[in-house]
């Protein structure tokens, strides 16, 4: 295309706004760095003043301290598990309804698809309280299921306005041709629909694990119980663990720990998370 | 129903065995295809229905009631007693103020952060993709681990933010920096722009990148120079993603919870006490569930209204 544009002017602009950029990169990142730095430190070099950048030598056995003393792999493994039951409760109900509101005729599609988009626009502090009074009568507080069954709910609309999305770029005729052959619907969603949708669902997946390993609110609230606390709320609570040293290189060893894997998630799935996180933002 | 799935129900001999459901179904005007969305949407609904809907409503009751647990007396219906309190009470207007502070911190920082990095991001650069994916880190972080970073970063003996200003001269002394009612709020608040900021540049750059060369050229063709351009094209441009990130910032500030909770935990002297949090004291340290829920019912409310607000200026002409 035809550039109105001084070619040195351009260069000294593109220069700068990577100047500015490098900067602003370097501001955001250090949280990160000075947590993994002062993760490796000894606790004389986390309580000197001024502290020193990058530790002496690295102190390896903080993370094995960190790991000895809190149960951080159980906390792992509750959100862990946790993160599955979603994904999967997530899918299964999500698709279900998109399915239908894709490419089923029904009255009152317009208000059902609302109906089903609805539960994005409460603030979960203001349900914190009525689904715990649910899940007291349900005998459910301090088990998993008391943050699965929240988390399926409060993620599932999110999931349908995707998947909706989604399953609308595909061909009709597809459905139409299964129809014809005498297929039934839930064959047709299952064997024919469900496969073409994987990178979607991948979408959706990485959502629902990220926002189960993360949330706070509920899971301090609905399990109270040491042992099955989620990975967030345990990393929160470190300092309530009997015999935990309350040194700050032991908990952020705890702290990168926690953040790692979900970041590694986040970085190889990154084109699935942010194209989903920004479909709902440019229609 | 439409005439052609009428026709194919008759095709496939719908008329020769009907057991009484189906005879029902036809009585009832039902189309199969209706059948089968309501079994597929059912699953959805019944989870709402049974995890949402009817503990809100249940809740909605339980703000008109005194309720404290373990208490000897049985719960007492007390009108709008809840309300007429959390009128009276400081601590209620306090964290409803320290909200709104946060609101708007959280809506006029990161969107200033946000709307320069998107536009040099939007620069044909190389390593786009990684700085997108870097700025994003923030936004996916446990927010306990953010939280713990950064009241170390910010530690009056040993952080690096003091000593960093300390060394550099801007300050004689340390700063107790979440310790201090003036400086509390804008530390927690450089935590949460910090964590929020990606996603509005995330969400910006998609915006921008709605913008075609093909429309920048005509635009220009036409004789638009830099500022018009600016001003008619991109801005407008950025109003759907504009209006994500604002409603984002603002709804944000009532879901906040974590972030104080770990830093500072609404000290000091209630100083950062957003509503999230004065909810979760008066349910789970005074146990008065009633007016706590009477609270989450004000917050409720608030959201739906700034939502409907922002949903509306979404459809307004902004030029």
């Amino acid at each position: 295309m035809v550039r109105y544009h001084h070619p040195l002017w351009h260069r000294v602009k593109v220069t700068l706004g990577v100047l500015a950029l490098a900067t602003s990169l370097g501001v955001f990142m250090f949280p990160f760095f000075w947590m993994i730095s002062s993760s490796l430190k000894t606790l004389r070099e986390v309580s000197v003043f001024p502290p020193p950048v990058l530790p002496a030598s690295p102190q390896w056995d903080n993370y094995a301290v960190a790991f000895e003393r809190a149960p951080l792999m159980r906390y792992g493994l509750n959100s862990l598990i946790v993160c599955v039951a979603v994904i999967l409760g997530v899918i299964v109900l999500s698709l279900l309804a998109s399915y239908a509101l894709v490419f089923l005729d029904f009255r009152l599609k317009g208000v059902v698809f609302l109906a089903l988009l609805a539960p994005q626009m409460v603030a979960p502090v203001s349900l914190m309280l009525p689904l715990f009074m649910i899940l007291h009568r349900a005998g459910l507080l301090n088990t998993l299921p008391a943050l699965i069954i929240p988390y399926t709910v409060l993620y599932s609309p999110f999931a349908i306005f995707l998947l909706r999305g989604y399953l609308q770029s595909l061909p009709r005729d597809l459905v139409e041709a299964a129809r014809v052959d005498g297929a039934s619907e839930l064959w047709t969603l299952t064997q024919v629909i469900a496969p073409l949708t994987r990178p979607a669902l991948a979408t959706v997946a990485v959502f629902c694990f990220i926002w189960s390993w993360n949330e706070f609110l509920f899971a301090m609230v609905y399990v109270q119980r040491p042992l099955l606390r989620t990975i967030s709320v345990g990393l929160a609570l470190l300092q309530s663990v009997p015999n935990f040293p309350p040194q700050t290189n032991i908990i952020m060893a705890a702290a990168t720990a926690v953040t790692v894997p979900v970041l590694l998630l986040f970085i190889t799935m990154q084109r699935q998370f942010i194209g989903g996180m920004t479909a709902g933002a440019v229609k | 129903m439409d005439a052609a799935s009428k026709e194919r129900n008759a095709a496939r001999g719908g008329a020769v065995r009907r057991g009484p459901v189906e005879r029902v179904r036809v009585a009832l005007g039902i189309s199969r295809q209706e059948v089968t969305a309501i079994l597929f949407i059912l699953p959805m609904m019944t989870m709402l229905t049974a995890f949402l809907l009817i503990p809100t409503v249940a809740a909605f009751s339980l703000a008109f009631q005194d309720w404290a647990v373990g208490g000897v007396r049985p719960n007492q219906w007390v009108g709008f007693g809840n309300y007429a309190r959390m009128a009276q009470e400081w601590r209620f207007w306090n964290s409803l103020r320290v909200t709104s502070i946060y609101a708007a911190g959280m809506v006029v920082f990161p969107y200033a952060l946000a709307l320069p990095l998107a536009l040099f991001m939007n620069m044909k650069i190389k390593g786009r993709t990684l700085y997108r994916t870097l700025f994003f880190l923030p936004v996916v972080t446990p927010v306990s681990a953010a939280g713990l970073v950064f009241v170390f970063l910010f530690n009056t003996d040993f952080g690096i933010v003091n000593a960093a200003l300390v060394s550099l001269g801007l300050i004689g002394t340390p700063i107790s920096w979440l310790g201090r009612a003036g400086t509390a709020i804008p530390t927690t608040l450089t935590m949460i722009v910090w964590s929020i900021a990606g996603f509005n540049a995330i969400t910006l750059l998609a915006g921008l990148q709605v913008i075609t060369d093909d429309i920048v050229e005509a635009a220009t063709l036409d004789g638009a120079t830099r500022w018009p351009l600016f001003r008619y094209i991109t801005l407008p441009m950025l109003k759907p993603a504009s209006v994500v990130v604002v409603n984002f910032g603002l709804v944000g500030a009532f879901k906040v919870f974590g972030e104080i909770y770990v830093m500072t935990q609404g000290g000091p002297a209630k100083a950062t006490e957003v509503l999230g949090l004065y909810l979760y004291e008066n349910a789970f340290h005074y146990w008065q569930l009633g007016y706590a829920t009477a609270v989450g019912t004000v917050i409720f409310a608030i959201c739906l209204i700034v939502q409907a607000v922002m949903s509306r200026l979404g459809r307004v002409d902004w030029r």
